[in-house]
């Protein structure tokens, strides 16, 4: 039975480590096994996509390196924030051009109502930035809208939407993040999300 | 909201469209893995018949969801070989391929290794459900080129005799083959091939390359897919296994579907299919789950290609194909990273008629 009460934003941080931003976000909770993961990148694996190639090319491919093939999977972030977190519920990497944050904020309120979790972690992770939000069915720190319909940009390789959900962090306010996501840091359990 | 599958389509590189790879299987034809360098090529062969016939105007509304791992690898490494700084990215594969297909609606990308197709189609449903979409393509591949032959070789996953053979005593490792799959995701209805009936997603959070030997990961997908189908093991009649042929994976596999099934009593006919077309990484789940619902139309299970001799013989491993009308099927499917995913897909017409 999905939970009735809106999906708000219990917390929020950003930093250079995703793990630690992470594993701040998710402190005290107790049991993980009902807690979600959704990340968004635009730029994915291209710095370990580069990495494992030279090793292919360099000294005619003699040492090429299984550990630099294992991080060229998108979603290594992923997967190195359940193992160091012992987080064992559903999890998911996503990108949209522009919008890979915004939209894994708008896909974790939809996960959540699915898998009934009591929380996700959502938000955007690109070159070692994270720019991360605790979801939750809480008191508020913000409070998130979602367009019932979306149009993801068609250009920008770079996600504009973890820029601006980097800036809310620091700054509250109300922010557009793109792909239909909306956050107010007004303190008003009438504004829901994904209901 | 009840959701089906509308569409389906494949394009598996050296067998063929959905019909001549489901006639393979049935067959028990051995694949060999066929190479690909072509992305966009291949998913727009494997999208296009769920775009036949469809009014432009619906065509420019459809969103595209896509699933893969390494999607244009080849070009990405011409790029950063290059030095350019134009190095296509997922998100930008997504974006053109959409457009090389003339839709217009919302475009993301969901990857989570050689899970990636199960988890795009349990997204895709989310979406539908939630009201996001009416319709949704769904897409998923990958392909079988140097860059991805050159890690599994690193990884020492490559079977050395180049034969597929899931769960077999013998089996020696995998077979990559390039492959795509395409649906069209909808709610249910006269044209719905199968029902998706439920879900499950897990994390193992125990190795980064290798699965929980114990199998806890699948097996909490599994009973999810379960719970929310609210279905008892015994309801599944047939599991299609991931079956990489990887002496972990299999072994985690057959310990799963122990726990979920065999110790309820259940004894559902588990097959694999990677023997027939390799393993085509992201593409595999939704090749595999499309695959699935042919084998709910056409009331004949193909057995494991590639198996001579279970290394379990208490799984239900079935060895030949099978004439069987089955009702509900579960595929399965576990990648790097740990993220496990498993869809309950059931017979449109046979559930109608028996309930």
């Amino acid at each position: 039975m999905t939970d009735p009460r809106p999906i708000a934003i219990l917390r929020a941080a950003s930093g250079d480590d995703a793990v630690d931003v992470v594993r701040g976000l998710v402190h005290g909770l107790g049991d993980l096994s009902r807690v979600g993961l959704i990340l968004g990148t635009t730029s994915g694996s291209l710095a370990a996509d580069r990495a494992f190639d030279c090793s292919r090319v360099d000294d005619g491919g003699k040492y090429i390196s299984p550990a630099a093939f294992s991080r060229t999977l998108p979603s290594v972030i992923v997967a190195e924030i359940t193992l160091a977190l012992q987080m064992n519920g559903p999890s998911l990497l996503v990108s949209a051009p522009e919008a890979s944050a915004a939209l894994a904020i708008r896909r974790a309120t939809l996960w959540m109502n699915a898998f009934d979790l009591l929380h996700c972690v959502a938000g955007g992770v690109e070159g070692g930035r994270a720019a991360l939000l605790l979801l939750g069915r809480e008191a508020l720190r913000g409070a998130l809208t979602l367009t019932a319909t979306w149009q993801a940009a068609v250009h920008a390789r770079e996600d504009l939407s973890l820029m601006r959900l980097s800036t809310w962090i620091r700054d509250g306010g109300d922010v557009e993040l793109g792909a239909g996501v909306r956050i107010s840091s007004a303190m008003d359990t009438s504004v829901i999300a994904g209901q | 909201m009840r959701v089906g599958i509308e569409r389906a389509s494949l394009h598996v590189e050296g067998v063929g469209d959905l019909a001549d790879v489901f006639a393979a299987w049935c067959a028990g034809s051995a694949g060999r893995g066929t190479a690909a360098t072509d992305f966009l090529g291949m998913m727009q062969t494997a999208i296009a018949p769920c775009l036949a016939g469809m009014a432009s105007a619906d065509r420019a509304a459809l969103g595209l969801l896509l699933a893969s791992t390494k999607g244009q690898i080849v070009e990405q490494v011409r790029s950063m070989r290059e030095g350019r700084p134009d190095a296509p990215t997922l998100a930008s594969t997504a974006r053109e391929l959409a457009a090389r297909c003339g839709m217009g609606g919302p475009v993301w990308v969901v990857s989570t290794a050689c899970s990636s197709g199960i988890a795009g189609l349990i997204d895709a449903v989310i979406a539908l459900r939630a009201g996001e979409f009416q319709r949704l393509l769904v897409t998923a591949g990958d392909l079988a080129e140097s860059f991805v032959r050159d890690g599994f070789a690193a990884l020492k996953a490559h079977s050395p005799t180049g034969v597929c053979r899931p769960f077999d005593r013998a089996r020696d490792g995998l077979m990559l083959g390039s492959a795509a799959a395409a649906c069209i995701v909808a709610p249910l209805g006269p044209a719905s091939l199968c029902e998706i009936l439920g879900f499950g997603v897990s994390n193992d959070a125990v190795h980064m390359t290798a699965p929980d030997r114990e199998g806890r990961g699948l097996a909490r997908a599994m009973e999810g897919a379960l719970a929310m189908a609210r279905l008892a093991p015994q309801d599944v009649e047939v599991v299609i296994a991931h079956g990489t042929a990887t002496r972990y994976n299999d072994a985690m596999e057959a310990v799963a579907i122990e726990k979920v099934f065999l110790a309820q009593g259940a004894r559902p006919l588990i097959t694999a299919v990677k023997g027939v077309i390799g393993h085509s990484l992201g593409g595999s789940g939704l090749v595999e789950a499309l695959l699935g619902s042919e084998i709910l139309r056409r009331g004949h299970v193909p057995g494991v290609v590639g198996l001579r001799e279970p290394e379990r013989s208490d799984v239900g491993l079935l060895c030949r194909t099978k004439a069987v009308r089955v009702r509900r099927l579960m595929k399965v499917a576990s990648g790097f990273g740990g993220v496990n995913a498993a869809i309950i897909l059931g017979a449109t017409s046979w559930e109608s008629r028996d309930d």
